[in-house]
């Protein structure tokens, strides 16, 4: 095969479906009006793609497709993002790749304090807990400043102005 | 006469110094109540009706109704002394008041201690109260046999009277 064909045969497939650029359009056309093989070469791809499409238009026709494209325009408008959350994604993915490091340190921070929000709160601990509970935050009049559960799991809850102080008699005791 | 004057200044100087703490030297009334908590009928023992308020909040938070008294033991305690009420079961709660902060509420040391033979201790907290409020200590099971039979409620309230 000739330098020009090596390069002009993957250009001939694009050339029949008219998907390439005028220059290289120009140059395929040039090419193939005086090369035999390549015109030969496009020859018989216009014509497999002239029998593929017979096929599928044989093929298809006894299918009922008239509400194909009904449903597919109701699919695609039940899947569009709404606008605002599309401008948001976009919004989000620009500012990811525009401060990354930032976001991280910011996520990892965030992570910290929620974890330390629930290990606060969290209705179930055991062992030592000092300062302020849960018990303080609903100003119910009461404040328990220390708790230990021993051995017990435990919480400090608010009912309404109550405060209830809750050992679980039926928890996992660590020691006995 | 010079010494007699410099201990006289002495006395007063410590007299003026406790004047800050002189709740130390009060005495505090708590009343502590054992309270049988069960999933019956909803019903609240009229002999708890002093804490009849707090036990309706309990209520909508926890899943007991019925509130029966069971034991009612009223302490009038001076700080830093310890009193022991045996609550059923054998096991048994003791409460010391610690002091009284500038806006008049109470700081309480409170341990709740398991049953027979062991005794352990299944809690200790210190809190502060205002006169008036109660706080509930819940979660043993009323009958250390029967798990599942209702909780035991121990209310604990810093009574208005306390001087």
């Amino acid at each position: 095969m000739k330098r020009r064909c090596e390069e002009s045969v993957p250009l001939l497939g694009p050339f029949l479906d008219g998907e390439l650029l005028e220059e290289d359009r120009a140059w395929v056309a040039e090419h193939a009006a005086g090369c035999d093989a390549c015109a030969a070469r496009l020859t018989l791809l216009a014509a497999q793609r002239d029998a593929l499409r017979e096929a599928v238009v044989r093929r298809a026709a006894p299918a009922d497709l008239s509400r194909i494209a009904d449903a597919v325009l109701a699919r695609v408008e039940r899947e569009r993002a709404p606008a605002p959350v599309l401008r948001l994604r976009v919004w989000g993915t620009e500012m990811w790749r525009e401060r990354r490091g930032r976001i991280s340190a910011a996520a990892g921070l965030a992570v910290a304090a929620s974890l330390a929000v629930v290990a606060l709160l969290s209705p179930f601990q055991s062992g030592s807990v000092k300062g302020p509970l849960l018990a303080d935050a609903r100003n119910s009049g009461t404040t328990v400043e220390e708790i230990d559960f021993e051995n017990h799991e435990g919480a400090v809850m608010q009912s309404g102005q109550t405060t209830v102080i809750w050992v679980d008699d039926d928890g996992p005791a660590v020691v006995r | 006469m010079k010494a007699l004057a410099a201990a006289l200044v002495l006395l007063a100087a410590e007299g003026s110094n406790d004047a800050g703490t002189a709740q130390q030297g009060s005495r505090v009334r708590i009343t502590v109540r054992a309270i049988a908590a069960t999933g019956g009928a909803e019903q609240i023992d009229p002999k708890l009706a002093p804490i009849a308020q707090n036990l309706a909040e309990f209520a909508k938070d926890f899943r007991w109704r019925n509130f029966q008294l069971l034991t009612e033991e009223s302490l009038d305690l001076a700080f830093q002394s310890a009193a022991q009420v045996e609550l059923p079961g054998s096991r048994s709660v003791q409460v010391t008041p610690r002091q009284m902060s500038p806006d008049g509420r109470i700081k309480v040391h409170l341990e709740l201690l398991g049953e027979h033979p062991e005794h352990s201790r299944k809690l200790h907290t210190d809190y502060t109260i205002q006169r008036g409020g109660t706080i509930f200590v819940g979660g043993l099971r009323l009958d250390p046999a029967k798990p599942g039979a209702g909780t035991l409620l121990v209310a604990v309230t810093q009574e208005m009277g306390g001087n």
